[in-house]
């Protein structure tokens, strides 16, 4: 099952999504051990490689999962997520034998572009992976109605509250409009229980300070561009807007916004959080969850929520993938490690995702992980899934709201995007100008490539 | 020299000592500070200087690889891959820091030493050139450097960051080392060549015992910058297998998940060699810093 | 005219061939990995670079384009501003504190200058990007080290954005990297100070002369040669700054410390990986860095050598 992203419009993306989720869910999600992922490729090879991003020791384990089954040993590489392209890249360009990588959604079409990723449609099993798919997932994997990769996993923007503070400012609920946000703030520093009530996200990255802007963007109705691809950031937009608004909360406005908000990532802001000195933690990646309710690494654990947006909880999200990398040593073995790391082993279980939902609060981007217990126990420890959840099923994948991340100069232009941001956000200049210097560098972008 | 006597200016002089001192040391002792906490304690009061408690597990996380973990890690879903790799790039620094300070003085002193005694236009030439050479910074030659190293097949491995190393401070070696040489008087070596001696086995035989002083500086100023050097290991190799101390640390920079307790330790652990060197081979070093920028 | 080589037992090398063969080493490791990457440095520059042109080899020819898209880019101007605010900040503070701190421990009859002298080089020990990181901690706004001691002395009432405020991050930078970098100047000062002849300050005491006097007409018109090659050292090094700005502010917040050699580094090695104008950009900074050394060259150490 191929489909054109842009061919394609929301509404029918969403429909044969919920379809192929019940097709999913009618299917018996375990132990398919008579798929073709229980059978041993013709052809020999002495060892495997994947160059991936870090995350704590999965890769160990699929590893050693994998030379067990299989009796072929798998090299790795493996870099801290900021790193992760740039490695890639001169490993690529270094003409070394690449089997299986990884990839954001930013670097995704960059990395298609330049010739990196080789479609998957024909290899075995391939097919049933696709219908699988969630909605969002099949929109980062397809590239112009080809498979291009399996999803690593999948993650949709909530809030985060510390509710002892809360209850401490005597307010019952979280903030269900944009005032009562900047209310609650208002108050928590007036009564002098946070000096800064609200943390961004809004550290340099490709969905970090983005992601915000995209998120709150989203949720007020508005999106970066339109269908044929124009720009939607002149005077009086809903980004243009969304951003003066974000602005005023920094120090040169409210200044109810933490400092540190500029330089915090996910993972990073979630330990800033969970410190206790905010309020609230701004629309981010819902797994940050499991660091601040986490009793060995935050004083606070326990005592942080989850929330949805105003609006009607309009929000965001995406996934991350594995792809197979042209550069491999025998394309239907590193077919065979790229599902250990985005799809099934042996025994045809979603190993590695399930591994994932459990230890790391990670989403899938296989609809029958969605759908199953997994998810609900494996989740608990850190949140209330059922909000999650319900949190998730009014997401709406990044790329609509920004669709130049499926060009190649999205990049440098998004290099540009963190520069002006945090220069409007530290007040040195106007939301205008910064919307304005945005526009001019999208022609920018586009020489850089 | 001067001998201060007015017990106000004594003062003055005394404060300001405590001032250059704490300047030197605050750094190292906030680094100390952070390396035996956890990440919780550093997270629970943020405006404690002290430290609130005393633990080695950050150090013993990485000693062992990630192996005992201690009651900081016991918990942790996550840790760097790399800081498991911290003896792999203990063992890659050295034997390339080693490997280069070798290189870089045996063809140092043979250039230096012509340099010195042998007064040719094309001599002269080869100290200006070597001079322009200093400058160069590693930045601009990377990514030709890539290229080259990758034609010939040296990305990823010791080799090709040796061979980028050793030239990278040759230049400097040999500006360190000719004044050494000049120094020395050439009658020594006359009255070795009237005994029968070749130029070579003057060389070996009468010049270089007189300059281990000048050797010893230079190798040990060689191996302080081969051990620090970061662009050249980083973007020359790739793989886990080949990465040096420095390519490690910074590896951390970008990793979301890691806390400055942890980064502390690793710090420590990465300069704790140079330091020792700095502070046992003091005098050779002053002597090598003030001979390589003019005339020692 | 240079005489025949020739080998042979007991016959020896002459004293030119001698000279040759000794810099054969050198000349090749300085041809390999020097010489030849700076000419290709340039061929890049000319050509279009990009991840599939270097896995297949073949580089079409580009002109100018590279130049005029570097050029062109306001992000490229930003960085060469930062570079030369970076670069008057750190050589002008370091001159005046080596100068200062190399006067400091050259006094005889305090016993605290010794502990000084005993530490001085310390910095010279540590990493670069180990030091970079070590700042971090030290700026972090909320977990930070200064801030924790000016907060619990009550210095301060107010956590202060060391390395995030977009008015004092460059700064912020500059101070590690002086820290870092400020023994070697120390050192040079020091041992220019041990060449200063004594009769020349017993003179001015019988003249009754000042301290500020003396320092004024006595050490630092013997210090002027040193302090030059300071200067033009320094301020070389100081233009490529790379390690502490990949540590502590990755360019940021904003483009506030985005330098030329991050700016080379950036271009080349993130997506979407344009090793061309990564090139250019790097070349653009040897050019910066060439013209000093050949002022070096020129001017000071011409002048003190051989």
């Amino acid at each position: 099952m191929t489909i054109d992203r842009r061919s394609m419009n929301r509404r029918q993306m969403m429909t044969g999504a919920a379809g192929l989720g019940l097709a999913g869910a009618a299917r018996p999600a375990f132990a398919q051990a008579a798929g073709p992922w229980g059978e041993a490729p013709k052809s020999k090879v002495d060892k495997l490689n994947f160059v991936v991003w870090t995350y704590g020791d999965i890769y160990t384990q699929i590893s050693k999962r994998f030379q067990a089954d299989w009796g072929v040993p798998v090299e790795s590489t493996i870099s801290s997520f900021n790193d992760h392209p740039t490695k890639l890249a001169t490993m690529y360009a270094a003409g070394e034998k690449i089997d299986v990588s990884q990839s954001s959604p930013f670097s995704f079409p960059n990395f298609v572009n330049q010739g990196l990723a080789e479609p998957l449609d024909d290899l075995p099993g391939a097919k049933e992976y696709a219908a699988d798919f969630t909605a969002f997932t099949k929109q980062v994997a397809m590239v112009d109605g080809k498979l291009m990769g399996l999803p690593y996993f999948a993650t949709a923007w909530v809030w985060n509250y510390y509710s002892d503070m809360l209850e401490k400012l005597k307010i019952d609920k979280p903030f269900a409009t944009y005032e009562e946000l900047i209310e609650h703030c208002v108050k928590a520093k007036k009564d002098g229980v946070s000096r800064y009530p609200i943390l961004w996200i809004a550290g340099v990255g490709l969905e970090q300070l983005p992601g915000t802007w995209y998120q709150m963007t989203w949720n007020k109705g508005g999106t970066f561009f339109d269908k044929q691809g124009n720009h939607m950031l002149g005077d009086g937009s809903i980004a243009r807007e969304t951003l003066k608004w974000w602005a005023n909360t920094f120090e040169k406005g409210l200044d109810i916004a933490d400092p540190e908000s500029l330089k915090v990532q996910f993972t990073s802001g979630a330990k800033a959080f969970g410190a206790g000195k905010n309020l609230y933690r701004g629309p981010n990646h819902h797994y940050g969850l499991n660091i601040c309710n986490d009793p060995a690494q935050s004083p606070i654990a326990g005592k942080v929520k989850v929330h949805g947006s105003p609006n009607g909880g309009k929000t965001i999200a995406d996934a991350h993938v594995y792809f197979l990398c042209t550069a491999n040593r025998n394309k239907e073995w590193a077919w065979k490690l790229l599902q250990y790391l985005g799809g099934k082993t042996k025994d045809g279980v979603y190993t590695q995702a399930n591994t994932l939902a459990k230890d790391a609060m990670l989403g899938s981007g296989y609809q029958s992980v969605m759908n199953s217990n997994v998810i609900k126990t494996g989740w608990a420890p850190w949140g209330d899934v059922p909000a999650i959840l319900d949190i998730w099923g009014k997401s709406t994948y990044i790329g609509e709201v920004c669709s130049s991340i499926y060009q190649p100069w999205h990049f440098p232009w998004t290099d540009q995007m963190n520069i002006e941001v945090q220069k409007c956000l530290t007040g040195q200049i106007t939301a205008d100008a910064c919307c304005d210097n945005l526009i001019k560098g999208i022609a920018e972008a586009k020489r850089k490539v | 020299m001067m001998r201060v006597k007015s017990p106000v200016a004594r003062l003055m002089f005394h404060l300001a000592n405590l001032m250059v001192i704490v300047f030197i040391l605050l750094p190292l002792v906030a680094t100390f500070i952070a390396s035996i906490q956890s990440e919780k304690a550093l997270q629970a009061d943020t405006r404690r200087v002290t430290p609130l408690e005393f633990t080695l597990d950050n150090f013993t996380v990485i000693l062992t690889k990630g192996e005992q973990r201690g009651r900081i890690f016991e918990q942790a879903t996550y840790l760097p891959e790399n800081i498991k790799h911290f003896y792999a790039a203990s063992l890659n620094s050295t034997i390339v820091s080693v490997s280069v300070t070798f290189l870089t003085l045996l063809f140092g002193s043979l250039s230096a030493y012509t340099i010195a005694r042998q007064r040719y236009r094309w001599t002269l030439f080869l100290l200006q050139a070597n001079i322009v050479a200093r400058f160069v910074p590693v930045i601009v030659l990377m990514i030709p450097l890539y290229i080259v190293m990758r034609s010939l097949g040296q990305l990823n491995t010791l080799t090709g960051v040796i061979v980028a190393e050793t030239a990278f401070l040759l230049p400097y070696a040999i500006l360190i080392l000719a004044p050494y040489f000049d120094t020395i008087p050439g009658e020594l070596e006359e009255a070795a060549r009237i005994d029968g001696c070749t130029r070579f086995s003057a060389f070996v035989h009468i010049v270089l015992p007189l300059a281990t002083p000048a050797l010893a500086a230079c190798g040990v100023i060689m191996f302080i910058i081969s051990w620090h050097e970061l662009l050249i290991p980083l973007i020359l190799n790739a793989r886990p297998d080949f990465m040096t101390l420095p390519v490690i640390i910074a590896s951390l920079v970008g990793d979301v998940h890691v806390f400055f307790n942890l980064m502390m330790a690793i710090c420590l652990l990465a300069l704790l060699p140079t330091v020792v060197l700095v502070m046992l081979l003091q005098k050779y070093i002053v002597e090598g810093l003030a001979a390589g920028a003019v005339k020692g | 005219m240079r005489p025949p080589f020739r080998w042979g037992r007991g016959r020896e090398l002459s004293a030119s061939w001698f000279a040759f063969f000794m810099n054969v080493p050198t000349l090749a490791f300085l041809g390999v990995v020097l010489a030849y990457p700076i000419g290709y440095a340039v061929y890049l520059s000319l050509h279009r670079v990009r991840l599939a042109d270097l896995r297949r080899g073949v580089f079409a020819f580009a002109g100018w384009e590279n130049y005029s898209r570097v050029l062109g880019d306001p992000l490229f101007w930003v960085a060469v501003k930062n570079t030369l605010i970076f670069t008057a900040v750190t050589v002008s503070s370091e001159i005046v504190l080596a100068v200062a701190i190399a006067l400091l421990i050259n006094q005889a009859g305090i016993w605290t200058s010794r502990i000084t002298r005993s530490l001085i080089l310390l910095p010279y020990a540590i990493p670069p990007i180990a030091n970079g990181l070590i700042w971090t901690f030290l700026y972090s706004f909320q977990f930070g080290f200064l801030n924790r001691i000016l907060l619990s002395t009550g210095l301060i009432h107010e956590r202060i954005n060391w390395a995030g405020n977009p008015d004092t991050a460059l700064y912020a930078v500059a101070v590690p990297y002086v820290w870092r970098t400020l023994p070697f100047a120390i050192i040079l000062v020091h041992a220019a100070l041990q060449g200063i002849p004594r009769e020349l300050y017993e003179q001015a005491s019988v003249d009754g002369a000042r301290a500020w006097h003396r320092f004024r007409h006595i050490t630092l018109p013997m210090l002027r040669q040193i302090l030059a090659v300071i200067l033009v050292l320094r301020t070389a090094f100081a233009f490529s700054v790379f390690e502490e700005i990949l540590a502590i502010t990755q360019g940021g917040p904003g483009d506030a410390t985005w330098v030329s050699a991050w700016y080379s580094y950036k271009i080349t090695f993130a997506p979407p990986n344009n090793f061309g104008m990564g090139s250019a950009s790097a070349f653009i900074l040897a050019l910066m860095v060439g013209l000093m050394a050949v002022v070096y060259m020129r001017t000071v150490y011409r002048r003190v050598t051989l």
